[in-house]
């Protein structure tokens, strides 16, 4: 049995969504595992934010459609960065709540990691009512769970791997 | 950056002097200013009043959320004030707000700025969370109530 046979990088617009896929690259290459990216459209955040009265609507629209383009800019780099280890990687974006979406996607396609960039600032405590999507992703999905802080080094490790 | 990577001791305005809606959001983007978040404090002015042009911010029960958009700003920032007397915020319950969030970010990442804001709002719906912003002394009181 295969420790590690299909990855799954979520990928989001944060400072360490890159070295998220990096890492995944590499570590795809390495397992010769399947490779799959994922980016959600938080569509539940933007009519919670509508709900609350802090966005109007034309703001709700205004920002779907900016988070649209957002994830194919960041599917088509991460499409490049395996391409440039020669790796396939299955990426796609889907609208819903991150954490639900996430979970199904593990579940459904039988993923045996997940891969997430997280600042270490993310790692402060909140209150639990606060506590953000991605983080309730890494509680609740049933795989392993690599958090990727380090971008210096999963940049360098990228550039350097032959 | 989602909410637990903006919230500095040092963006926290405790107590707010302002009794006016315009008056508490300059408030806090003068407070941001000098803290380096930004210089052109003209325009990142213009897009948070342009905003609140659309709809006033103050959400009702003593909190008021101020955001915008502005490419003024290289990363997102967030300003919290607690003010004793109440700011009239033109809210939409018509009381008095004691707790603002202004919220600043950059016109990318757009992923990250609703995030923030979306956990803004998950807080707003825990009553004794207000309750407690609400009645907060210090930065550090503020940062005890946020954090667990």
């Amino acid at each position: 049995m295969k420790l590690i046979s299909r990855i799954l990088v979520y990928i989001d617009d944060s400072d360490t969504a890159i070295a998220a896929v990096q890492t995944a690259v590499l570590l795809a290459k390495k397992f010769d595992a399947e490779l799959f990216g994922l980016y959600v459209i938080n569509t539940k955040a933007l009519s919670d934010l509508v709900k609350a009265r802090i966005f109007v609507e034309s703001e709700r629209e205004e920002y779907a459609q900016e988070l649209e383009a957002d994830a194919e800019r960041y599917l088509r780099l991460a499409r490049k960065l395996a391409a440039a280890k020669k790796i396939d990687i299955v990426a796609e974006k889907i609208q819903g709540t991150p954490h639900r979406e996430i979970r199904e996607f593990v579940e459904n396609n039988k993923i045996d990691l997940l891969i997430v960039g997280v600042d270490n600032d993310r790692m402060k405590s909140l209150r639990e009512e606060a506590v953000g999507d991605k983080d309730v992703a890494i509680r609740r999905v049933p795989c392993d769970v690599l958090c990727v802080k380090n971008e210096e080094r999963a940049e360098l490790c990228f550039d350097t791997e032959e | 950056m989602a909410l637990a990577s903006l919230i500095k001791k040092e963006h926290i305005k405790v107590p707010m002097t302002a009794q006016t809606k315009t008056a508490a959001i300059n408030e806090l983007l003068e407070f941001l200013k000098e803290n380096g978040c930004f210089t052109d404090i003209k325009t990142v002015s213009a897009a948070v009043f342009e905003r609140e042009a659309l709809s006033s911010t103050g959400l009702g029960d003593g909190i008021a959320v101020p955001h915008a958009k502005t490419d003024a700003i290289s990363a997102p920032a967030l300003a919290i004030g607690v003010s004793k007397n109440g700011i009239d915020f033109q809210s939409h319950d018509g009381e008095p707000v004691y707790v603002v969030f202004l919220m600043i970010a950059p016109k990318s990442q757009p992923g990250q700025h609703i995030e923030a804001l979306s956990e803004i709002a998950k807080m707003m719906q825990a009553p004794i969370v207000m309750k407690m912003l609400k009645k907060a002394d210090t930065a550090q009181d503020v940062i005890d109530v946020l954090s667990e």
